[in-house]
């Protein structure tokens, strides 16, 4: 979807139009890969606070305190390439 | 990057019926079809074409220039935002004499196997040195150039990115641009 | 897609192609010009697996 398109569709409220982006984003153009790589990256990122293991707070804190708001969205998509990259399960074809 | 100044439909308003689909001009027929369901808008499509320009001197004695959007770029340099949502606009330049060893890819849209093992199937960096050395063309122009084809706003990469990067070649004073997509 | 100008290490294969671009130039009298390039993919895969086991073989 271009800028364009996503932009009427934040201005209509359009939640449905957006998540289908983001899914195909994520999905390189298959939604439902993408709706399956969203799973995968949650849960990577939960299985690694199952155990109670330190983390640093201090940091997570400091950043949504310092940092602007697109730089944390842009910290979100990279995060689930993060996550889904370290799941093992990579069905890109390219490198982060 | 063949792209229409005039007469162009707004990105919301095109759909597939705008999309050139001819299998005359289209090797792989109901491709952009596919591409425009899964990337609606995205796509451009041109009803005015920019002429290209006639060659003035011999091909043997012109500087010539790559670029392409294969995501290739220098090791050590920004990797391209392969995760942002609407693309990335920026260009990376590679000096023509890199070692091919010294490059890697950033992109995530297109098969990288084949390029992985020798990237001169997406950015033949060392056939265009060798080109150059046998005399096809004069030489090749200072440094190639790449970005990555994800790009969701078609206008904004034709103004900016597209824009950069042909002035980016006055510069280096090319005669001849080869472009590839990847 | 991802292999524009070829299959892996076939330099002459690969060295084809840009030439069969540059070849066109002299003749951009228009605005569009598409010409088939004279090798099939069965082809080129097949030369390049050959290539590829010549130098495995090499190694």
């Amino acid at each position: 979807m271009s800028r364009e398109y996503l932009k009427k569709a934040i201005a209509e409220d359009d939640k449905e139009k957006l998540i289908r982006y983001v899914r195909l984003h994520f999905g390189d153009g298959n939604e439902q890969a993408g709706t399956d790589e969203i799973d995968k990256a949650w849960i990577e990122a939960l299985k690694r606070l199952i155990d109670f293991p330190p983390t640093n707070r201090k940091f997570i804190f400091d950043a949504i305190e310092q940092q602007s708001e697109e730089t944390l969205a842009h910290l979100f998509f990279h995060l689930h390439f993060y996550f889904v990259q370290k799941s093992g399960d990579w069905i890109h074809d390219g490198n982060l | 990057m063949e792209t229409s100044e005039s007469n162009q439909p707004s990105d919301e308003t095109r759909d597939n019926s705008e999309i050139p689909s001819s299998s005359e001009k289209q090797l792989r027929p109901g491709l952009w079809d596919v591409v425009n369901e899964r990337y609606p808008g995205s796509m451009i499509h041109n009803d005015d074409f920019v002429s290209m320009a006639t060659l003035d001197k011999p091909l043997g004695e012109c500087r010539l220039g790559f670029v392409s959007t294969s995501g290739v770029q220098s090791i050590g340099s920004m990797p391209f935002d392969v995760v942002h949502p609407v693309g990335d606009y920026t260009f990376r330049r590679v000096p023509s004499d890199t070692p091919a060893d010294q490059l890697e890819i950033h992109q995530l849209k297109y098969p990288t196997d084949g390029a992985n093992r020798d990237v001169n199937v997406v950015y033949p960096i060392e056939r265009l040195r060798e080109i150059a050395a046998a005399g096809v063309v004069g030489e090749l122009t200072g440094n190639l150039y790449s970005f990555i084809g994800y790009n969701m706003d078609p206008r904004h990469l034709e103004r900016t990115l597209a824009e950069d990067i042909a002035d980016a070649f006055e510069e280096e004073q090319a005669d001849v641009v080869l472009a590839a997509p990847a | 897609m991802g292999h524009q100008f070829g299959v892996p290490f076939h330099k002459e294969l690969q060295k084809d192609v840009i030439r069969a671009c540059l070849e066109l130039l002299p003749m951009t009298s228009g605005t569009r010009i598409e010409r088939p390039f004279p090798k099939t993919w069965a082809a080129a895969r097949r030369e390049g697996k050959v290539i590829e086991q010549m130098l495995h073989d090499e190694s």
